[in-house]
């Protein structure tokens, strides 16, 4: 099977050349993209995604491909373990790149981990996790807790 | 590789991009500084800085409350959720479509109908229709299981009597509903959730509705019920329950938070027939409670002596109390300390005295509980009190909380100062005529945020 076995080359923005089979780089809508307008048989540049990230996403992308013919929990059970490796800088760039890529499924991924950090928390806990800078006035802040009182006191 | 012909391949990647809008995650452009991709500092805001698409994306994974609670994280964050969920505007008529056609597209009934949102699978809409004064304000969160829209909390706020049909037929249209909030609908009359066994609702809030006179409830499970407003008739139905839901002292509630607060007085004449006093056999595993001193004795006491089982009427689960009184120049606290005879696990006691709250006159002068009543309250750790007419008044309190239960718990009262409070303490004996065994107080001015630990605001002071 030609097809399957055509290399597509990328380059990462910090020069790393990585050669990736066609079926597993096509889960990035992105690249298929390009292959179908027959763009993509020379290196592929990506500007904001370094080596290690890129690593990573087809990392990610062949168990994918690999794991199709495995059952639903499985691919579950090996997302969540991808993920849970991920630090919080890590998992930035991996939405960015995931995101730019356009590898639906690892978006949600990456997203969904985001949401569970947040899950739970209240948001100043919020606000020291992701270094936000609360930047209400303490008028405004008063304000936004009496009209939304009713989301601040519930527990889930 | 040539520039040149990087340069057209860039340049037909973007065209591709740019070509294809149902790809939407493709279009999104990350507002980092270059320089942070390899040397990344550790206390930058990176998440903030993100597209909106991405922040949205984010978002529609979280569960409901804690979606909403992102919008008070920063401007960015608030921004975010203006742009993303606008504010409709129309005449009332328009408005009045709009919540038509709302209530009946969406019901859960409608499992076909494909949400409009381009959001995806796992979202949260927000519907809010505003005119005149009115608006209608909705929350949806969409199970990425199933293609029906579950709304799980409703909000609604200034509803006029021309809506009040369309509010109480909410629970048969909304199956899902965990959380019901009507507030401020001047012209609503009654209002009747017919829920049924099967309901899903926990929490009912109903808030300043000034015209409200009756309540039905047929609903199971509730969780968590609060009242502001003048004291409605209320009624509980039992028409789809089991035949032991016609015992008496049967209440099918399993509050853990309850709040009636009736400062603004009784709606109907005949208090004693408002139907709440079945309230009150049901409130055994309240943890947070909230009660307007007025309505002790009209709806509590006479509950007292004619419960069942009176050995069974008592707040043993009752951690915070809220008591809400009047008092002219004296506090009559003798309803307060009544009803801390019923709660022996208490640990955390505020009162407000507030000058508005409706007085009823007294007709007995004194209330002798007779059932099994607590003799200390040995969990009582602190007292909250606020809006007492004097300083002396508040010794009195202490000196009688000594007295019927044997405690000292901390006392605080609001201070003149700022971002101080007072702080009772046993004052040195330094009068010689003073009664052996018995203690003179004093206050002393303290820091808020010293005493914060220790006396956490009331579940409820914060609605």
């Amino acid at each position: 099977m030609a097809s399957t076995l055509k290399k597509i080359i990328l380059k990462s923005c910090d020069g790393k050349i990585l050669e990736v089979e066609e079926a597993v780089a096509v889960q990035s809508q992105m690249i298929k993209n390009m292959i179908e307008d027959d763009c993509a048989n020379e290196e592929i540049p990506l500007p904001d995604i370094t080596g290690e990230i890129l690593s990573m996403i087809i990392e990610y992308c062949k168990m994918h491909v690999d794991g199709e013919n495995n059952s639903n929990n499985e691919l579950i059970a090996r997302d969540a373990d991808f993920i849970t490796r991920v630090d919080l800088n890590t998992l930035y760039y991996l939405i960015v790149a995931a995101n730019f890529l356009n590898v639906k499924s690892l978006l949600d991924l990456t997203c969904q981990r985001v949401a569970d950090i947040i899950k739970g928390k209240s948001p100043e806990e919020i606000r020291l996790t992701f270094n936000i800078k609360n930047d209400f006035t303490p008028e405004e802040e008063e304000e936004i807790r009496k009209k939304n009182a009713w989301a601040f006191d519930y527990k889930d | 590789m040539g520039k040149k012909k990087r340069n057209k391949r860039n340049r037909l990647q973007k065209q591709k991009i740019d070509s294809n809008p149902g790809s939407r995650w493709s279009i999104s452009v990350l507002h980092v500084p270059k320089e942070l991709d390899l040397d990344l500092q550790r206390n930058e805001d990176i998440i903030s800085n993100m597209h909106d698409d991405i922040l949205s994306h984010v978002i529609s994974f979280l569960p409901f409350k804690s979606a909403v609670q992102t919008s008070f994280l920063s401007t960015r964050w608030k921004d975010l959720w203006k742009r993303n969920f606008p504010e409709r505007k129309g005449t009332i008529d328009e408005a009045f479509a709009a919540i038509s056609s709302f209530l009946h597209g969406c019901s859960d009934s409608y499992s076909d109908r494909q949400p409009t949102s381009d959001w995806g699978s796992n979202s949260i809409w927000e519907n809010w229709v505003s005119s005149h004064g009115l608006s209608y304000r909705t929350w949806f969160y969409q199970k990425p299981s199933s293609l029906s829209v579950k709304v799980k909390t409703l909000h609604l706020k200034s509803v006029s009597s021309t809506f009040s049909r369309a509010v109480s037929s909410m629970m048969t249209n909304f199956k899902f509903l965990e959380s019901l909030t009507v507030e401020n609908c001047h012209g609503l009359r009654s209002l009747k959730l017919d829920a049924g066994a099967n309901s899903r609702l926990k929490r009912l809030t109903i808030l300043d509705c000034q015209q409200l006179e009756s309540l039905h409830l047929d609903v199971y499970g509730l969780q968590s019920l609060r009242f502001r407003g003048k004291l409605l008739s209320f009624q509980r139905s039992y028409a789809n329950s089991a035949w032991f839901r016609d015992w008496p002292w049967f209440d099918g509630f399993n509050l853990e938070d309850a709040m009636l607060d009736f400062r603004q007085g009784p709606q109907c004449s005949k208090i004693g027939s408002s139907g709440f006093c079945s309230f009150f056999r049901g409130y055994k595993d309240v943890k947070s409670l909230t009660l307007s001193g007025w309505i002790f004795e009209p709806l509590v006491y006479p509950m007292l002596q004619s419960h069942p089982y009176p050995w069974g009427l008592k707040f043993n689960s009752l951690i915070e109390l809220w008591w809400i009184d009047h008092a002219k120049e004296r506090f009559n606290g003798d309803a307060l300390i009544s009803f801390l005879k019923l709660c022996p696990r208490l640990t955390r006691l505020y009162i407000t005295i507030d000058p508005k709250t409706y007085r009823r006159a007294n007709t007995m002068t004194n209330y002798s509980v007779q059932v099994t009543s607590v003799s200390r309250l040995e969990d009582l750790k602190v007292v909250k009190l606020e809006g007492f007419p004097n300083e002396k008044e508040e010794i009195m309190l202490a000196k009688r909380l000594k007295q019927e239960f044997h405690v000292e718990p901390v006392i605080i009262a609001k201070s003149s100062y700022l971002n101080c409070a007072r702080v009772m303490v046993k004052a040195p004996a330094v009068n010689e005529q003073r009664k052996e065994g018995e203690d003179s107080y004093k206050f002393i001015e303290a820091r808020v945020e010293h005493l914060y630990g220790l006396c956490p605001k009331h579940l409820h002071m914060c609605i």
